[in-house]
């Protein structure tokens, strides 16, 4: 038996077309190559801290 | 596929030929963002829209530069209703691919329609308005409110869903399985829907079939509902109220057939009862217009002929106006005259002895050429003036034209003899042969005397010398005038004999008295 008030909570509002733009500046644009290269990077920092000490 | 260091291609090596860094890890991502768009893609050939958003929105979180696999996903967006989210992956497609993006199209066709912009903005606001009647409790009006929506954009999937819900919490469950089905046929395998569709046949299942377990026969495939009505159980397909045309047999021959009889039987119809009609009541309009035109013409032409006469009477009325005209300017000219004579008769009155003052606006009268139109009385006045001053006028123009003479000046001489002889009467005057004798020789001499350059200016004074002195010697014969007109004649021929003999050689002129080239 499906609850009502339950399955309401899964229907959230929609945006409307003036806020979309609002909406596309606010969006993580971080995909998994990007946190693959910053892991990349790090690895590469750290490795060069511990060559230099 | 390109290093994400430097920009350059990539080769089957883990390693950018271009730059050095390492892109083995790199290439991994990329390939496992492809694949999971190709698995979006072949969902999405399917209707399963729900799956192919899942796999594109993960493709994409793998690499956001797969253009592809963004595009598809707005796609699918729109095609379940959610625009805003389809013109956001757009718009940062296009962003991230400025060139040869399928975004940018989508982009253009979507905004180039402003009605379909406008419902679609609509249709969100609605949605959002309904959303918060039904958290407020008024599911009526949220329904009325989510049947908007569905009219200004028939493919919003949330919306149908929502509304489902409600027909399915009042329920409605005939309704609720009329839009569950709308829901599938928009996204076969949305969850949502699915899970919406159990409820429906759970609840319209009688309590036996639960309870023996047939529930499981009736899948989604049968699409049938069955409910409780009071005490009556009614089984009909879902969302049938109207059977689906999907659920009727086929039977596509029998259908043409009909198709094609219903054809012929609507142009025999048209053909044996609109045509005829058609036809007679375009003749009977080009009929009547015939007539009009007919009528129009008749009119012109009486119209025209009527215009032909009062030209022709224009034109006869024009011509006595003119003849009057001629008439009037001729007798306007008569006035001039009229005015000289006039002139004439008042120096007379002012003084009758000062006859050079009117012998000088006598001499402006031009008789001969008004004595046709005259008046009566203005012939009386002339001829009465005339008879007055005859003699006078006779005497002093001889006087002046003969002092004239004398002193050499033959023009005035010419002149004053001229008018002289004109007045004068050759029975009654005693003057008349010296007037024309001295006249003739005013001629003569003014060519004699002429320098040699001036005498072409006189060349006809010896004819009309050689006529006046001819009549003095035919009318006044035993005269001295007579004699010496002879002589002066001797002379003239000399001269034009002479003046021949220059022009042309071998001539001899024949200077004696009394031949032939004596003549008037």
């Amino acid at each position: 038996m499906i609850n009502f008030e339950e399955e309401l909570k899964n229907f959230h509002p929609s945006i409307e077309i003036g806020q979309s733009e609002d909406a596309i500046y606010q969006k993580d644009f971080t995909d998994f190559t990007d946190v693959i290269l910053n892991l990349m990077k790090q690895e590469g920092r750290d490795g060069q801290k511990n060559n230099s000490r | 596929m390109y290093c994400y260091n430097c920009g350059a291609k990539l080769t089957k090596s883990d390693k950018c030929p271009n730059c050095g860094a390492g892109v083995g890890k790199y290439k991994k991502i990329s390939y496992a963002s492809n694949c999971l768009y190709n698995e979006g893609l072949s969902k999405a050939g399917v209707r399963d829209l729900s799956g192919a958003a899942e796999c594109l929105r993960a493709s994409i979180r793998l690499n956001k530069y797969n253009i592809d696999a963004r595009n598809l996903y707005g796609l699918v967006c729109y095609e379940t209703g959610e625009v805003v989210e389809a013109l956001s992956q757009w718009v940062i497609s296009s962003n991230l691919q400025p060139k040869n993006n399928a975004a940018s199209r989508y982009i253009k066709e979507v905004q180039s329609s402003q009605n379909r912009l406008q419902a679609l903005e609509q249709s969100i606001k609605k949605y959002n308005r309904a959303l918060e009647y039904c958290r407020q409790g008024s599911l009526d009006l949220a329904v009325i409110q989510l049947r908007k929506v569905l009219q200004l954009n028939p493919k919003y999937l949330r919306a149908r869903q929502l509304l489902s819900l409600l027909y399915i919490n009042s329920g409605d469950y005939r309704n609720a399985g009329k839009e569950l089905k709308r829901c599938k046929k928009i996204d076969l395998n949305n969850t949502t829907t699915l899970r919406y569709i159990a409820e429906v046949e759970e609840q319209t299942l009688p309590e036996n079939l639960e309870k023996s377990g047939k529930t499981e026969e009736l899948t989604d495939d049968t699409n049938v509902i069955k409910y409780r009505d009071g005490n009556e159980t009614i089984i009909q397909p879902a969302g049938a109220v109207n059977p689906p045309v999907s659920q009727t047999t086929s039977n596509l021959p029998s259908t043409l057939l009909n198709i094609g009889i219903g054809l012929l039987v609507g142009a025999a119809i048209v053909g044996f009862f609109v045509l005829p009609a058609q036809v007679q009541k375009v003749r009977t309009d080009s009929e009547n217009q015939l007539k009009i035109v007919g009528e129009q013409s008749d009119a012109k032409t009486a119209t025209i002929s009527e215009q032909t006469q009062q030209i022709d009477d224009l034109t006869s009325q024009n011509e006595e106006l003119q003849s009057q005209v001629d008439t009037y300017k001729a007798s306007a000219e008569s006035l001039t005259d009229d005015d000289s004579l006039f002139r004439a008769v008042n120096a007379y009155l002012t003084d009758s002895t000062d006859i050079g003052a009117i012998a000088d606006e006598f001499s402006k009268i031009n008789y001969s050429d008004v004595e046709k139109s005259a008046s009566t009385e203005y012939k009386n006045l002339y001829t009465t003036l005339l008879g007055i001053l005859q003699s006078r006028l006779v005497e002093y123009y001889y006087n002046t034209g003969y002092t004239a003479y004398e002193g050499a000046d033959y023009i005035t001489s010419i002149q004053d003899l001229t008018l002289a002889l004109g007045y004068a009467d050759k029975d009654n005057d005693s003057n008349y042969a010296a007037i024309e004798y001295y006249l003739a020789d005013s001629y003569y001499l003014q060519y004699r005397d002429a320098d040699a350059s001036a005498k072409s200016q006189y060349s006809d004074n010896l004819s009309t010398a050689q006529r006046y002195f001819n009549a003095v010697r035919n009318d006044f014969g035993d005269s001295y005038l007579a004699r010496d007109a002879a002589t002066k004649l001797q002379e003239i021929s000399l001269i034009k004999s002479q003046t021949s003999s220059d022009e042309s050689t071998g001539s001899n002129a024949d200077g004696t008295a009394g031949t032939a080239d004596l003549q008037d």
